[in-house]
């Protein structure tokens, strides 16, 4: 059990995916516009994340080490689908705001590392741990950076108006430069705060 | 060998079990995905066609490379075609950009629709803003028009681009294929018509046409907040009564709010009641849900119209926001008006609220004429109280008003439209009403007060004449037009207006409008006496565009143009040429009243249509009685140079306040000096100035032709002292 929760940690902070491996900066940059964005985005990549890998990791000794990558890809596209048609149908406000980020979960880096680094070679339950932690802490970076663009890029948060009427919003925030700058600051802060390990 | 096989096997049975489950995800799925593109598509439809059933229809004859994607007629009930909407997806910058737009078949754009957008967020995400779509709402559906009507969003180049792209060919078709003629429409009877077709009532008064429905009772339902946002279904019948209440489903407090709605005690005791004084107890601790019923009752109340009076409270500003509770009783009469709260400025505003003598004046008035004086200092209060007042006034119904007012309207043109209602028994006018007008206080509007009117009252329709007097020109032509109408209606022949021939030849046109002024030789209006009745056969006008041309005209004799036409002409190929064999243009002008017809000047066919309207004046001078009073002072012509030299006519009456400005030909920069010529508000807005301080705005990238204009002004006012 303690080893399930150190795994996942892992993937909270140590190993954070956006602010340590620097994987997934695709949807990172794209969709970070808004901090509803980001938590779907999130939580879309999190369910993604927690059954490729379990169902990965109960396959692993049937997937012939030759053919991992396609079976990996069948397998991450199929959930990858399943999350789109659910949200499609049961979430519209959501699809069209993330629109083409969904399929392109497929080749979200995030989630082939894993499938490859830990899933590949490990059991089932220390799988889900790990694409638990993994996904959350993808969700929480982006949703961060998506906050402060938000906040200061458009004067709200979740929608909600935070900033005063007055407040003239920083344009450039929304945009892709904005969002490359304020990646970058957030990889400094969290280096600042929490200081890699050896 | 064996390898690849046993490899491929494996890859097989994975790809098989994934399909297997994508399979079932999808069945599952279909059904709510095709339900989910159905309501956002419903959503579209409901906007921009409030209130029609939707049936899809297809495109006939699109251009290749057209955005159009799908098109629906709506019909109302009875299966009469409504309108059309049409939807387009052109590529903006992130993504497309789905509009719908809904096109009446009276000929302006309903409103637009915009789907999900993936443009800029903060720029081309704006395309989706209601500041952006409202522009559309009203609008002529016509595309040559649509980029004066709408603006592109700067900063948005693309989006709003590719958005104004795809609306000219969505009303190129409307407009060619379907072949709606483009007309503006009522932006408020619009915006009422879907408020009310989509069953919220709105704030703001019930559509005219909703009163009348209303009367007959119906079912609406009405968002109140209490303790948290809830509806409220009522039905009232048609003489006012609650049929039902009910509140599908809320988030109020159990044991608190919720308790209160579910006890049937108190919404049924509201069955039966009348809806305009219906009301429950405000309890202590459930404030606030007990009060949002009473909100829904008051909205329900306000739709209902005309037989209710009720209390309200008006949302307005003045030099802050502020709300103004108005009751008004059955018979329309101000019952009581308070402003609870405010933040207008001490020694100002607030102590004109404060003033019991202010708001105390208006209690036991009635609410459709209820106004209080707008003194300097106090403006922005004052006007806001009126607002309140007005939209008051508004809720009370136009159904009172009418009801009120007896006799048949007339509408007719002075220096505003306004209407008359005229009673008229056994040839005598047995009452004379103007409810509201927009005429110049202290000129026309004296003409139109209670005693003014009363003057007429039981004189003999055959007979009655208006005086007219210096200044007062256009309205008192405007009541005697209102009188002409009255007695064609009824049968009446009425004697000719003695002062008919005017004294001077020149050139009395309606003041605002008409670049040309009558001429004098040509002018028939000159010497023939201005018959009541018009006569019916075409009338030959001369008139010179870029040459002299003779134009047809018939009027009828309700004043309505019955034909025109130019047999020949020598006017440019591909400009004035073009003009006059546009069916459109001139086709237009038929059916309309020839006091105002006129024709749009546009930039490269100024001589030609110039000259239409000029024979178009002539004509209203000879229809309706006559043109200038003797002592009005003829247009006098001053020449200036703007971009160019060109001529401004000035008219001016004896207190020295400008009747008509006029600039029958020019050669401004089309788009910049052209355009603030043609520009019917900016020199309308002259009109009933005085000389001596009148002025236009010089406005940048049009200061010469400004300039040359003010110039005119000052040189008329030299010549007034």
């Amino acid at each position: 059990m303690k080893d399930l929760i150190r795994v996942f940690k892992n993937g909270l902070l140590d190993e954070n995916p956006t602010f340590r491996m620097v994987l997934g900066t695709c949807p990172t940059l794209a969709i970070t516009t808004a901090a509803s964005n980001g938590i779907g985005m999130g939580l879309a990549a999190t369910f993604v994340l927690v059954f490729s890998n379990l169902v990965i990791s109960l396959l692993r000794k049937m997937i012939p080490d030759e053919i991992r990558i396609p079976a990996f890809i069948v397998v991450i596209a199929t959930f990858v689908t399943i999350v789109q048609l659910v949200i499609k149908a049961y979430l519209p406000a959501l699809d069209e705001s993330l629109g083409l980020f969904i399929p392109l979960i497929v080749v979200n880096c995030i989630i082939f590392a894993r499938a490859e680094a830990f899933a590949f070679k490990n059991p089932p339950l220390p799988s889900i741990a790990d694409g638990l932690g993994m996904g959350l802490g993808f969700t929480w970076a982006i949703t961060f950076i998506s906050s402060v663009r938000e906040i200061f890029g458009a004067g709200t948060w979740f929608g909600m108006q935070v900033m005063p009427e007055s407040y003239i919003p920083m344009g450039i925030l929304v945009r892709p430069a904005g969002g490359f700058i304020i990646f970058g600051l957030a990889i400094v802060l969290m280096n600042a705060v929490m200081p890699k390990k050896a | 060998m064996n390898d690849i096989i046993k490899l491929g096997l494996r890859l097989f049975l994975f790809s098989l079990i994934a399909a297997a489950a994508l399979a079932v995800t999808n069945e599952v799925t279909k059904g709510p995905i095709a339900e989910q593109k159905l309501a956002a598509k419903k959503a579209a439809l409901n906007t921009v066609l409030p209130g029609c059933d939707y049936e899809q229809i297809e495109y006939e004859n699109l251009a290749d490379g057209s955005e159009l994607d799908e098109i629906f007629v709506g019909k109302d009930a009875s299966g009469n075609v409504k309108g059309y909407a049409l939807s387009a997806s052109p590529q903006g910058y992130g993504g497309e950009i789905p509009i719908t737009m809904g096109v009446s078949s009276e000929g302006y754009v309903t409103q637009v629709y915009v789907g999900a957008l993936q443009e800029t967020a903060g720029l081309g995400s704006r395309v989706g803003d209601d500041a952006f779509k409202e522009q559309f709402i009203g609008i002529a559906a016509d595309p040559d028009t649509l980029r004066t009507d709408v603006d592109k969003i700067s900063g948005a180049s693309v989006s709003s681009g590719a958005f104004l792209n795809a609306s000219e060919q969505i009303l190129a078709y409307t407009k060619g294929t379907l072949g709606i003629e483009p007309h503006a429409g009522d932006k408020d009877a619009i915006l009422a018509a879907a408020a009310a077709a989509n069953g919220g009532a709105a704030e703001e008064a019930a559509p005219e046409g909703g009163e009348a429905e209303a009367a007959q009772g119906g079912a609406a339902t009405y968002e109140v907040t209490g303790f948290q946002p809830f509806k409220v279904d009522i039905e009232v019948d048609g003489d006012g009564k609650i049929v039902s209440i009910a509140v599908p489903e809320h988030n109020e407090t159990p044991g608190l709010g919720a308790d209160l709605i579910a006890d049937e005690a108190v919404l049924g005791a509201l069955v039966g009641q009348s809806i305009a004084d219906a009301k429950i107890d405000v309890k202590a601790g459930v404030t606030l849900t007990s009060n949002a019923i009473n909100d829904a009752l008051a909205q329900a109340a306000k739709a209902a119209g005309g037989t209710a009076g009720g209390a309200a409270t008006y949302e307005v500003t003045g030099f802050q926001p502020f709300k103004v509770d108005i009751e008004v009783d059955g018979d329309g009469k101000i019952v009581s008006i308070a402003v609870p709260e405010h933040n207008e400025t001490p020694g100002l505003g607030a102590d004109l609220i404060a003033d019991e003598a202010v708001l105390g004046a208006l209690v036991g008035q009635n609410i459709a004429d209820a106004k209080i004086d707008v003194k300097a200092g106090v403006t922005l209060t004052s006007n806001a109280i009126n607002d309140a007042l007005a939209q008051a006034a508004k809720a009370a119904g136009g159904a009172e008003a009418a009801a009120v007012i007896p006799g048949d309207p007339y509408t007719v043109k002075g220096m505003n439209k306004f209407t008359v209602y005229l009673d008229v028994a056994d040839g005598k006018i047995a009452g004379i009403t103007v409810p509201e007008h927009n005429e110049t206080p202290g000129l026309g509007a004296d003409m139109l007060t209670e005693e003014a009117l009363a003057a007429y009252a039981g004189a003999d329709l055959a007979e009655v004449q208006v005086d007219a007097k210096a200044g007062v020109t256009l309205t008192a032509n405007a009541l005697t037009a209102a009188f002409d109408q009255a007695a064609a209606v009824n049968g009446i022949q009425r004697s000719a207006a003695e002062e008919a021939a005017p004294a001077e030849e020149a050139e009395e046109a309606p003041a605002e409008e008409t670049e040309a002024p009558a001429e004098e030789a040509e002018a028939p209006a000159a010497e023939a006496e201005p018959a009541a009745v018009a006569e019916s056969a075409a009338k030959v006008y001369e008139v010179t565009g870029f040459q002299p041309f003779k134009v047809e005209l018939k009027v009828d004799a309700d004043g309505k143009i019955m034909s025109i036409a130019v047999p020949e002409h020598n006017e440019t190929p591909g400009l004035g040429a073009d003009l006059i064999a546009d069916e459109a243009v001139l086709g237009a002008l038929v059916g309309q009243s020839i006091a105002d017809a006129k024709i749009d000047v546009k930039a490269g066919v100024t001589l030609t249509s110039n000259a239409i309207n000029d024979a178009l004046a002539k004509a209203a001078a000879d229809f309706g009685p006559a043109a200038a009073p003797a002592e009005e002072s003829a247009a006098k012509v001053y020449e200036v140079t703007g971009f160019q030299p060109f001529k401004v006519e000035i008219g001016l009456d004896a207190d020295g306040k400008i009747v008509s400005v006029a600039v029958p030909e020019h050669n401004e920069t089309p788009g910049l000096g052209a355009d603030l010529i043609a520009d019917e508000a900016v020199l309308g807005a002259l009109v009933g100035q005085s000389i001596a301080d009148a002025k236009i705005d010089v406005k940048a990238g049009v200061t010469l032709t400004s300039n040359a204009i003010n110039d005119a002004l000052a040189k008329a006012a030299e010549e007034a002292k």
